[in-house]
């Protein structure tokens, strides 16, 4: 059984029905947050041009938009703790749409900059969170496929608008094709309105045992809604309000945290130079676009196919040492690419990397569930990708950089290949560790409850005897005194 | 016996005589091949040998090397009286005027030409310009062959037909060069100014044309699809809010119990499920 944490819903999860049309919502909007930056590439030459600034300058719009997405996700959690995912995935889509439409107008890099990067990227980070949180909510038996499921948009939706916005581009130019992206980005209201909040009607008793502990209960009625039981006091009880602190207490979501500050260096950079690497190696351009093809393709898939795997009764109690394999995978793929020769060699290697990157993508979330619990997700979440924000950004530069000194790109291969091993190698022995304690606490809890039991017990047997010794002596006594009585 | 001034006479006139042959015996003479004509297209791509021989020259002869449209080629500098310079395969490219240069000791270099030409051959040029009205254009063609051809521009008009540029709007400037001609369009006009544009290239072994397309967008020409798909989206919203409202009466999300009391009793039995998972 998986650890109890994940138990504490106070409800049962439907596992179906409407949950599956949430889980497209979901999948649209996770689409949107991780692909439409990296879609925004194909309008960056023109708009250098335009603009006549250097190319450095405008990869800042794609990167501000990224570090503003990730480092929006406690503003997002606080808000999805405190209204439900619905309001704020419609307000993510509208901010972006509005960003869009007015980076159409944009006469400044700079404006570009504050438009999209910045509006955008938060617009973004509120439609990545509550996505994620309301899988939690509804899903808990079929988690997995669902969380694979919803998490597979990002690269349909890649494959979608890259050719959509070299289209666009062709016949309306770089203002044109904002304009009509920004309606298009709204779609993510149309995914926010399918993520019904549920209500729950719970009876007064049950729902006050179990939501003592919970600072983070969106969504149920409204006895319970907003009346936050947390017995601390100060800035600490008021920050505990918004978001919960007190995960950094959490053994399991620690190591979580490093095992993925470990792998984001070494995650994004390989995808990244994909394409340059079999330029580099003398293949055209097609042949290396298409590569890319292939890895996204393979990604598609891999990512409910993970989510079905996981969901199996020999994997879902186990998920962390799942995901901890796919870690260690992923950095064997890159420690062997160089060893592959020739663009059969690339294509092999885009297949196997496609995997890899899908099961690592599917289960990444899936774990955080399974360690901290629906209820604290979107805290956890929001809290975990601020983290993440530093090495997902360095990653690529520095790798950049590698590539940059020695001329090659093996070395660039070997270093990510080593972070992620250390990733996934950390995070084996950590949850093999915390597996163990979760065990004996459990075992010694069950051990407490059947003491209690097994005391309560005796105390009622003690009682019990103690009762009948008293009536045996009243007996006597009784017999005695009639016996004294008698006598002459 | 001659008198004194009848042999100066004598000397003179022989002198006089004598002239232009001692002249011509101090010009070098170079017997040099026939102009070439290059049909790279044609598919008989004969290699062709360009000839230089000095057959006189009165001073040491040093160099020779040759030169293509008066810049030297490398590699082609020998001590010999008798070159040649191949053309494997020609190409138009390889066209141009050459010049088989000699260099002498105490004298000035002499040189012969022979011309290679060959029909243009337009080798740069956009197939397509998209610009907003109200912006300049400009749309231009390069090409390669000798002679330099002579430019001109014209605009499809329907059905094969070409007419030329009409200029009375004075927006159309031609800048023509050698090789390469710019046309120029400020102010773009979206009812005229869309539709195929034709530079052709004429010298006097044949003709070449090329085409671009210029479209010309509106300012509001993305607003459509934008107001579309606002549509759609407005729409599906509806549709979902509406689908919504109307479950809403029933007020279970995820049992489709209408009546009150049934629905009392399984919300009874989920209580009890909950209690039963907490105690596992």
């Amino acid at each position: 059984m998986p650890p109890s944490a994940s138990t504490n819903l106070g409800y049962t999860p439907p596992d179906g029905g409407w949950g599956w049309a949430v889980v497209f919502g979901s999948f649209i909007s996770i689409g949107f947050s991780y692909a439409f930056p990296k879609s925004l590439t194909i309008y960056f030459k023109e708009i250098q041009e335009y603009f006549s600034i250097s190319y450095s300058e405008i990869a800042w719009v794609s990167s501000i938009m990224l570090a503003t997405m990730y480092a929006g996700g406690p503003v997002s959690s606080v808000l999805v703790n405190r209204y439900g995912s619905r309001p704020v995935v419609i307000a993510g889509g509208l901010m972006v749409g509005v960003a869009m439409v007015m980076a159409s107008f944009g006469t400044t890099i700079l404006h570009l900059y504050l438009c999209v990067g910045v509006i955008g990227g938060f617009g973004l980070a509120f439609n990545l969170q509550p996505s994620l949180t309301i899988i939690g909510k509804y899903f808990l038996v079929k988690r997995p496929i669902a969380n694979g499921l919803a998490m597979a948009g990002s690269p349909v939706f890649l494959s979608t608008l890259a050719p959509l916005n070299q289209f666009l581009f062709d016949h309306f130019g770089w203002r044109g094709s904002f304009l009509i992206l920004g309606g298009v980005v709204l779609n993510c209201c149309v995914a926010g309105s399918l993520m019904r909040p549920i209500k729950i009607k719970t009876k007064p008793p049950v729902s006050k045992t179990t939501d003592e502990n919970d600072t983070a209960k969106p969504d149920v009625t409204s006895q319970t809604a907003g009346q936050d039981k947390s017995k601390q006091s100060g800035c600490a009880a008021k920050v505990s309000q918004f978001i919960d602190i007190s995960l950094f207490k959490h053994r399991g979501y620690l190591i979580y945290l490093v095992g993925n500050v470990l792998l984001f260096f070494g995650f994004f950079a390989p995808v990244v130079f994909l394409a340059p690497y079999a330029k580099h190696q003398g293949i055209d351009e097609y042949s290396a676009a298409f590569l890319l093809s292939i890895f996204a393709l393979v990604d598609m898939f891999a990512r409910p196919g993970t989510g079905l795997v996981a969901n199996t009764k020999w994997i879902r109690p186990k998920i962390q040492y799942f995901f901890s394999f796919s870690v260690t995978y992923n950095g064997l793929c890159h420690l062997i690419c160089p060893l592959l020769p020739g663009y059969s060699g690339l294509v092999v290697y885009a297949v196997i990397f496609g995997l890899a990157f899908g099961m690592v993508c599917a289960l990444l979330f899936e774990v955080l569930m399974d360690l901290v619990g629906a209820q604290r997700f979107s805290s956890a979440v929001g809290l975990a990708t601020i983290i993440e924000c530093g090495p997902v950004l360095l990653g690529p530069p520095i790798s950049g950089l590698l590539v940059d000194i020695f001329m090659d790109y093996k070395y660039m291969y070997y270093a990510c290949g080593m972070m992620m091993l250390a990733g996934g190698v950390f995070l084996f022995i950590m949850n093999f560790y915390n597996y163990r304690l979760l065990e004996k606490e459990e075992k010694e809890k069950q051990v407490e409850d059947r003491l209690e039991i097994g005391s309560a017990k005796e105390l009622a047997a003690n009682e019990e005897d103690k009762d009948n010794e008293e009536k045996i002596r009243l007996n006597t006594e009784e017999e005695v005194g009639k016996s004294i009585c008698e006598e002459p | 016996m001659l008198s004194y001034t009848g042999m100066l006479a004598l000397l003179l006139i022989h002198g006089n005589v004598m002239l232009p042959y001692v002249s011509s015996q101090n010009e070098p003479r170079i017997n040099a091949s026939d102009q070439e004509i290059l049909q790279p297209k044609s598919g008989l791509e004969l290699p062709i040998t360009l000839q230089c021989n000095l057959t006189n020259s009165h001073s040491t002869h040093r160099q020779t090397f040759w030169m293509k449209n008066g810049q030297e080629i490398s590699n082609t500098r020998t001590e010999h009286k008798h070159t040649e310079f191949k053309l494997s395969k020609p190409r138009t490219d390889d066209s141009g005027e050459y010049m088989c240069v000699y260099t002498f000791k105490s004298a000035p270099n002499a040189n012969a030409s022979i011309e290679v030409k060959a029909a243009p051959e337009i080798i740069g040029h956009k197939r397509s310009e998209n610009k907003k009205e109200g912006e300049n254009a400009t749309l231009y063609c390069k090409s390669v062959g000798y002679p330099h051809p002579m430019w001109m521009w014209r605009k499809k008009a329907g059905r094969g037909t070409y007419i030329d540029i009409d200029n009375s709007t004075g927006r159309f400037f031609v800048i023509n060069k050698d090789n390469f001609t710019e046309l120029s369009i400020i102010g773009l006009d979206i009812s005229t100014d869309p539709g195929e544009y034709v530079c052709n290239a004429t010298n006097i072994i044949g003709s070449k044309e090329s085409m671009t397309i210029l479209r010309v967008r509106s300012h509001l020409a993305p607003l459509w699809p934008f107001l579309g798909v606002l549509a759609e989206i407005i729409i599906l919203v509806v549709i979902i809010v509406v689908y919504e409202k109307r479950k809403r009466p029933d007020e279970v999300p995820d049992d489709d119990e209408p009546v009150a009391p049934i629905k009392n009793s399984t919300n009874n039995h989920k209580d009890k499920n909950v209690r039963q998972r907490n105690t596992n």
